[in-house]
């Protein structure tokens, strides 16, 4: 059986995964989400106590290499594609609101 | 040599004027600039010209590069090494979620609109260094994500066979731009059908291979442990010569396995007799076109005629192959896609006061309806008081489906289905209905999901002429199986599309 998500539960979703969403977004995928996790949920009728989770199992077992130094991208290369730069950095809003403008 | 029901739009649009005017192979093209009977740039501007002709209906592309391809290909003629490279002025079609140092890579996204990579993805290069020319970057669903194509930021890709009709997805241009003839080859990704699905949807040859085959550096991240890198390509043969370029173990891609690449290219020469095909005949009953069964029958009886002995297989945990793939892939992509945020690449909301707020606006506004509900599904399935009922429980029921086919190779070689359980749909039919978009991919997520290789080849087309497309699964690395057994199809008498 499908329901809609609550609005509060999208809210709080799309906060984990800092996405801004639109009202309507927000009540469509209320909608949306609660008819995919009811589909995705028809695994949960499977006995699977006595079986192991896939994780990992095709990797190799861990790739090492040598410590050493070696050449990575020019620092102006790799800030290239920066919206926004100065002095070699990326120049991003201050963590804190207002930090920029003070008025807080 | 064959080459099989070339294009859909018409026998006069490519390379007419040269040799080879009933063989448009990648094979014919690089024997023939191998020899000098062809330049490597007088098959780009016939390349170049076929796409400027058809781009407008088909819209294949993202980005075109004349200049750049024109200058690659003067580089190959010119080229000392030109007698021994594999690819020798064949042109190439690259997805656009493959990295191409300083042409523009957007993964169909408004996210990457303006993404100048600084590097090559290895394939690319790989490609590259054999001789081959790349001619632009396709369309495709934002970061792969979807069924369709219609999920791209720059608009739908129509397919060669009916412009009406979507080309199937992720990897849509890739396969139209081979189905209307425009290059003989292209490369795609696949992480639960993007390869297979659109080659069947455009009746071309699509080949994921086995998780770990092809380096993924350089390829945007959606769900890792499920993407791979695959060609697209107008007979098995060509599709051959395509991954014995690309396939093996890259330094730069921890995931790459160290197994030796065997010669796939004589592969596809070997007989059917002998060989073991299995159905799983329980999942091909409920929302099978009748078309498609069809078809699918008449490819197992031709397979039969070739040699090959054709039993039941049992996949009992195929039918959950959605649910897993939706909440797997969707949970790695929640996290593979945090990078975009603002700060290094890509778009940047402008507004925002503080950093938290400037991530989330980027994002709103940066990504596209259905990545965002991929992000949001996934970020649900791995968040607190969830992820042991969906991420870890998708996890389990993933290790039944590859036991599954585990337990299947022990009596078949190869294990056929259809590629779609249909034919290529109508624009805009599925784009208001997530879950009839999933799918689509109903067959083709297994095999992902257990990490096992699989190729789609085209098997007759239905009544209105729309193509049909086999999937056949291998065993892990057994991609020369599967070749074989494409290539076999292809040239059988019995079967003809």
């Amino acid at each position: 059986m499908s329901h809609p998500l609550s609005q509060e539960e999208v809210t709080r979703i799309a906060a984990l995964a800092r996405l801004e969403l639109t009202p309507e977004e927000t009540r469509q995928l209320a909608a949306e989400l609660g008819q995919i996790l009811a589909f995705a949920g028809q695994i949960a009728s499977l006995d699977t106590s006595s079986v192991a989770p896939s994780d990992n199992w095709i990797t190799q077992a861990p790739v090492e290499r040598a410590d050493e130094p070696r050449a990575s991208l020019d620092a102006g290369v790799a800030l290239a594609n920066a919206p926004e730069k100065a002095h070699g950095l990326f120049i991003t809003p201050g963590v804190l609101p207002g930090r920029v403008t003070g008025d807080e | 040599m064959t080459s099989r029901s070339p294009s859909p739009i018409g026998g006069s649009i490519r390379f007419d004027n040269v040799v080879m005017a009933d063989d448009k192979s990648a094979t014919a093209i690089r024997d023939a600039v191998r020899r000098g009977d062809l330049s490597a740039a007088e098959v780009c501007r016939e390349a170049l010209a076929s796409i400027e002709r058809l781009e407008p209906t088909i819209h294949a592309y993202i980005t075109l590069c004349p200049e750049r391809a024109l200058e690659a290909a003067a580089r190959v003629d010119a080229s000392p090494r030109r007698r021994e490279m594999p690819l020798a002025g064949v042109p190439v079609a690259v997805k656009d979620n493959l990295c191409t140092a300083g042409l523009r890579t957007t993964a169909g996204s408004r996210m990457l609109g303006s993404f100048v990579p600084p590097y090559d993805a290895t394939v690319v290069r790989r490609l590259e260094e054999a001789g081959a020319v790349v001619l632009g970057k396709t369309n495709c669903d934002e970061f792969a994500m979807g069924s369709s194509t219609e999920h791209s930021a720059f608009g739908p890709t129509r397919n060669p066979w009916d412009p009406e009709r979507t080309p199937g997805g992720s990897s849509g241009g890739s396969a139209a731009t081979v189905a209307a003839g425009c290059c003989p080859i292209s490369l795609g990704s696949d992480t639960g059908g993007s390869v297979r699905q659109p080659a069947s949807f455009c009746g071309v040859v699509g080949l994921k291979p086995t998780y770990g085959r092809v380096s993924r550096f350089g390829l945007i991240a959606f769900a890792s442990s499920l993407d791979q890198v695959g060609p697209f390509a107008r007979s098995t043969r060509d599709a051959a010569l395509v991954l014995q370029v690309v396939a093996g173990a890259d330094p730069l891609d921890a995931t790459t396995a160290p197994e030796p690449v065997p010669d796939y290219e004589s592969a596809v020469e070997g007989p059917l007799g002998g060989l073991r095909v299995g159905v799983p005949s329980s999942l091909l009953g409920s929302g099978v076109d009748p078309a498609v069964h069809d078809r699918f029958e008449e490819a197992t009886r031709a397979l039969e005629n070739l040699g090959a002995s054709v039993r039941e297989v049992e996949l009992p945990h195929a039918a959950y192959g959605i649910a897993v793939y939706q909440v797997v892939a969707n949970a790695e992509a929640s996290a593979n896609l945090a990078r975009y945020d603002g700060v290094r690449f890509g778009f940047r909301a402008s507004g925002p006061a503080s950093l938290a707020e400037m991530y989330a606006a980027t994002r709103g506004q940066g990504f596209g309806r259905e990545v965002k509900r991929r992000i949001m599904l996934g970020t649900y399935a791995l968040s607190a008081g969830y992820r042991e009922a969906y991420y870890q429980k998708a996890q389990q029921v993933r290790t039944l489906i590859r036991a599954d086919f585990d337990r299947a190779f022990e009596t078949v070689d190869v294990v056929a289905l259809p590629t779609s359980p249909t034919p290529a749909f109508l624009l805009g039919e599925r784009l208001q209905d997530p879950i009839s978009m999933y799918l689509a991919d109903v067959f083709t997520v297994g095999p992902s999901l257990a990490g096992l290789p699989a190729i789609s080849v085209p098997c007759g087309k239905t009544s209105d002429g729309l193509p049909v497309g086999l999937q056949l699964v291998g065993r892990l690395f057994d991609e020369p199986t599967l070749l074989r057994v494409g290539s076999g199809l292809e040239n059988s008498t019995d079967f003809k599309t």
